[in-house]
């Protein structure tokens, strides 16, 4: 390492140009990565079992609710200025490429008895013109099971205007919803509503769109925060500005060609992927203070500049490999999963992590040697001189009060994991999103006509199957159960369809709404029915089925209740009918998986706490130093839970990435501070126990706390973002970092103490942890 | 004669044939596109005018899955250029004898009845149907009562070849106002005046549905099309239509064409 720094120094001139050269390029590559939310994400990926049946529905039935929505809400929805604008807006959407079909009133196509004929065709073959004519219109849409929630309102005073794109929503790309939002927001601008009716943009699209402008929007706004933070923080510990920007620019090239890479990934950043700047800088940033802080040792020693530069680098370089490591592997714990969004993270982390360390050993070497003036020697004095005593005395104080620590430290564990215990794995779709205007229109839409949560009861059988008497009794059973469930706004089937169209053969009596008893007659009916409505809900050969369930979010805990009690229902009520049924639908997918990249979280910090324990077990050669490290990197876990039962949040995505960054932060104070007990212990076998410990503390407590301050409100900046999700991450991780501190700066020393630092010596100190050591004031 | 006197010779009567081959054409071409529509409802194409035909229908979604129909259609031209109709499903056998009467006016809407053998009575079908499907296929009631043909404004277009055979062409633009289309162009053979093709354009002036002739008999003096396709473009369906057997029915009774003998199983 010593003879690479030197040959860094000696040929700067030429490496500083191979560096601008690579910023430029990962610039350039990193300026080509797409911000997107898209709910698909966390599903679609090669080898989920559950996308042939879903891609099979979609191919067979669209996306029943992936269009854009235009309400127009209004006293009556059926008066002729308004039925007016409503056939302007359709006709006005009709030709836009990107949409397959425009339903509104003035498309539908119900049938219904008029006397003793049966009408089928519009609703509205032209527009009323009179109050009465309106009415009449009004009174069949009204009373029509598949176009109440659908089309209108139950009380008339709220029509949708459905525009369905050519690719299911759920399928398109986020340029394609923006595409399609901006063709109704420009008709909209260009046909104004009529007075008193006013229009809403909402849908499905709207809600991933927003979610991707609002994903941009927060990272433009949070990345100036972090860095005001960190250059805050950096100013306070060096006194300098150069002390703030000379780590800074180490750090910004590692996440510049970190997100090089990612770039090449060819992923887009979603809502986990938002993370990764943030936890890149905030982590990158440690190692360069403390080689930093070295140099700024040396040269107060008197040590010339290059031989400060090479010293402090060589002496820090393998420690700060080694914590890096330790981060590194906890964040490579997620690339197993299958889910593409949480293994990338884990992926590009662990490359951010290590290239930290890269730029940690090359960058911030190069820029010290280039440097004309060197930085003041006293800078980065102030924060150990003043802090290192104050840790010196922390011991006495924490030996006396042992058994308090040890109860507290057991009360936090014992509360930490009731808290588990209460918390659940419940994530949202329409609340993850940031309130204002998208979310109230969804929570409008989900009031007055459907939800977006889609839930598909999808059947299959040979061709024919789906006129079957007990295959439609079956339908009609899950169909009619499905509708009894809470949270559901609309379910339809093929069964409500061919209700309609007996009630009109029986004069439009309610007492027709019923299920014709005859095959023949259900053929009969169905060739009455126009494709392109029939194709809604059963496929031209009848071997396909959906019952297209929309209903409220409400979080996935419920809607996945839902989901089951009608999967069983499903279940009862096709046995035996040689169909088979699956339940399918954007609702069902992506909850599924959403909860299951929790839950994977959870598990991969579990992993991972192992296999860092197991790794200070190896380098210490001790299985005390691997159970001694353990306890006080619980309690900051425990802490999280707490967070959340403070928080009144359940354990999503969102928040869930704590334990990915938690696994980076963890563990290294308690490493440094036995390795420095240790190392002590070894240097001065006869000095007393107590000294050693407090030495131990006072070197190894100043950068420690550093740390935790620069990762607590490096990632506490998260607060500041829209997403409610990414707020309480914010603040579990400045809890966590901070508890994790004062966990280690009680726990660990107790805990050295009676195991291993007073009774064993070691025999050969581990150079890898040795070194991320801010300042030794009483030794020097 | 002189080799020169051989070549002009050659090429007066190369000339001539020249002229000859192409004056029936051109006589045709220079009638109006109102005289191409009116050859073009005077032909029957379909048999839906004064002919029996057997016939069966297979419609594919845009997933390949396949719906047939089959059934008897009597027409009689009662009252050029309306017609009435009576068809009778043989199949599927849950459709097998239900049955659909269609009455053309001239000035009002037309009359429609449905027979479903499982209610045991007609209902008259009230409505505006003519943008709707009939019985489940691509062809909607507008592309069977052929009004918008009827009443349309005729443009002439340049002639194009369909299928390596010449066509007039005729732009159709419907004046009512159920009209589901916008447009229609339609490709006519001047011999027969047989249409080919069809396009026609939704209310948005999109390419809706496209009408394919693939083969054409000729009975009795009169050409059918006896295969033809009706694509339907936004769905992705298709609508094959094939006249399995035609014949000629000039003297079919009044009382052929009512609902008393449409609910005659």
């Amino acid at each position: 390492m010593r003879r690479f720094i030197q040959a860094l120094i000696r040929f700067r001139r030429f490496i500083v140009f191979g560096w601008v050269a690579s910023l430029v390029l990962a610039g350039f590559f990193a300026s080509h990565i797409q911000s997107r939310f898209q709910f698909r994400d966390f599903y679609d990926y090669p080898g989920n079992p559950a996308i042939p049946v879903l891609q099979s529905y979609h191919r067979d039935f669209g996306d029943p609710a992936g269009n854009v929505v235009v309400l127009l809400e209004s006293d009556d929805a059926f008066q002729p200025d308004r039925l007016q604008y409503v056939d302007a807006l359709t006709k006005a959407l009709e030709p836009v490429p990107i949409f397959r079909r425009i339903r509104s009133l003035t498309t539908v196509r119900p049938s219904r008895a008029v006397g003793d004929d049966v009408v089928t065709g519009l609703l509205l073959p032209h527009l009323p013109v009179s109050a009465s004519e309106a009415r009449a219109a009004k009174d069949i849409a009204v009373a029509d099971r598949l176009l109440v929630r659908r089309i209108v309102s139950a009380d008339g005073r709220a029509t949708a205007v459905l525009a369905e794109m050519k690719t299911p929503s759920e399928f398109s790309s986020i340029d394609e919803q923006r595409d399609a939002i901006r063709a109704v927001q420009g008709q909209l601008a260009l046909t104004p509503p009529p007075t008193g009716v006013q229009a809403i943009v909402t849908g499905a699209p709207v809600v991933e769109v927003q979610t991707t402008d609002d994903l941009m929007n927060d990272q433009q706004r949070l990345m100036p925060i972090v860095f005001a933070v960190l250059i805050a923080l950096l100013v306070l510990t060096f006194r300098s500005f150069l002390g703030a920007a000379l780590p800074l620019a180490a750090v910004v090239t590692s996440v510049l060609w970190t997100m090089a890479i990612f770039a090449l990934l060819n992923r887009p950043l979603d809502m986990i992927g938002s993370i990764i700047p943030t936890s890149l800088i905030v982590y990158g940033v440690v190692d360069p203070i403390f080689v930093l802080s070295r140099y700024l040792d040396k040269m107060q020693r008197g040590e010339s500049k290059e031989d400060a530069i090479v010293a402090s680098v060589s002496e820090l370089a393998v420690p700060c490999l080694f914590t890096s490591l330790t981060t590194a592997v906890g964040f490579a714990a997620f690339i197993p999963t299958p889910i593409a969004t949480v293994r990338f993270y884990g992926v590009t982390v662990a490359i951010g992590v290590v290239l930290a360390w890269v730029t940690t050993v090359t960058v911030l070497p190069l820029l010290l040697a280039l440097l004309p003036a060197p930085l003041p020697a006293s800078a980065g004095r102030a924060w150990s001189s003043r802090t290192a005593p104050l840790f010196a005395r922390l011991w006495p104080w924490l030996r006396s009060r042992q058994v308090a620590v040890f109860v507290t430290a057991g009360a936090v564990l014992l509360a930490g994991l009731w808290a588990a215990s209460t918390r659940q794995v419940v994530n949202d779709y329409v609340r993850g999103v940031p309130p204002g205007p998208v979310r109230d229109t969804i929570t409008l839409l989900e009031a007055q006509f459907t939800g977006v949560i889609r839930t598909v009861v999808y059947l299959e059988g040979d061709p024919g199957s789906m006129r079957r008497p007990e295959v439609l009794k079956a339908i009609e059973t899950i169909d009619d159960f499905a509708e009894s469930q809470p949270l559901v706004t609309t379910s339809t089937s093929v069964v409500d369809l061919l209700k309609e169209v007996n009630r009109a053969f029986h004069g439009g009596s309610p007492a027709g709404a019923v299920l014709p008893k005859s095959t023949a007659l259900v053929e009969q009916y169905l060739s009455l029915v126009d494709p392109e409505d029939l194709g809604d809900f059963v496929t031209s050969d009848e071997s396909r089925a959906q019952i297209a369930i929309l209903s409220r979010d409400r979080g996935s805990k419920p809607v996945r209740s839902m989901q089951a009690a009608i999967e069983r229902v499903a279940r009862a009520a096709t046995a035996g009918t040689n169909v088979q049924m699956y339940l399918t639908g954007q609702g069902v997918t992506g909850y599924r998986e959403m909860d299951r990249i929790a839950v994977d979280m959870l598990f991969g910090f579990v992993v991972a706490f192992a296999a860092i324990a197991a790794l200070v077990a190896v380098v210490f050669r001790s299985w005390r130093a691997a159970l001694v490290s353990i306890v006080p990197n619980l309690v900051p876990t425990a802490g999280c839970f707490l967070v959340l039962v403070a928080l009144r949040t359940e354990v999503r995505v969102d928040n869930a990435i704590m334990f990915c960054i938690a696994v980076g932060a963890l563990f290294n104070t308690t490493i440094q501070f036995i390795a420095r007990a240790r190392a002590l212990a070894a240097e001065r076998p006869t000095s007393p126990v107590d000294e050693r410990m407090a030495s131990a503390l006072a070197t190894v407590g100043p950068p420690s706390l550093l740390t935790a301050v620069v990762l607590s409100l490096g990632f506490g900046v998260l607060c500041f973002s829209k997403f409610p999700g990414l707020q309480t991450l914010g603040l579990m991780c400045a809890v966590t970092m901070l508890l994790g501190f004062l966990a280690d700066a009680a726990i660990t020393p107790l805990l050295t103490w009676r195991f291993l630092g007073a009774r064993r010596s070691l025999q050969t100190e581990p150079a890898a942890v040795d070194g991320d050591v801010l300042a030794l004031p009483e030794e020097t | 004669m002189s080799e020169r006197r051989r070549f002009i010779a050659r090429v007066m009567v190369v000339g001539l044939l020249a002229t000859i081959v192409r004056s029936p054409s051109e006589a045709q071409a220079a009638g109006s596109a109102e005289e191409i529509v009116r050859r073009l409802l005077a032909s029957d194409p379909f048999g839906f005018n004064d002919a029996t035909i057997d016939a069966h229908l297979v419609v594919v979604d845009r997933t390949g899955s396949k719906r047939s129909l089959a059934f008897r259609a009597i027409s009689r031209r009662y009252a050029p250029p309306e017609s009435e109709t009576l068809l009778r499903f043989s199949a599927p056998p849950d459709m097998a004898g239900a049955g659909f009467l269609q009455i053309e006016h001239r000035d009002a809407d037309d009359d429609r009845y449905l027979f479903l053998p499982e209610l045991g009575r007609s209902r008259r079908i009230a409505g505006s149907l003519r943008s709707s499907a009939f019985m489940g296929t691509d062809f909607a009631f507008a592309d069977l009562d052929r009004r918008d043909l009827r009443e349309g404004i005729d443009t002439l277009l340049p002639d194009v070849s369909v299928a390596q055979y010449a066509c007039h062409v005729v732009q159709v633009v419907p004046t009512r106002s159920d009209s589901p289309y916008s447009r229609i162009v339609v490709y006519v053979r001047p011999d027969n005046g047989v249409p080919l093709k069809m396009e026609m354009f939704d209310r948005a002036q999109v390419l809706a549905k496209t009408f394919d002739a693939r083969e054409l008999r000729r009975v009795d003096g009169v050409w059918y099309i006896v295969s033809s396709r009706m694509t339907n473009h936004p769905l992705q369906h298709t609508t094959e239509l094939v006249i399995d057997q035609v014949a000629s029915t000039q003297a079919a009774s009044d009382d052929l064409f009512s609902v008393r003998n449409l609910e005659k199983p």
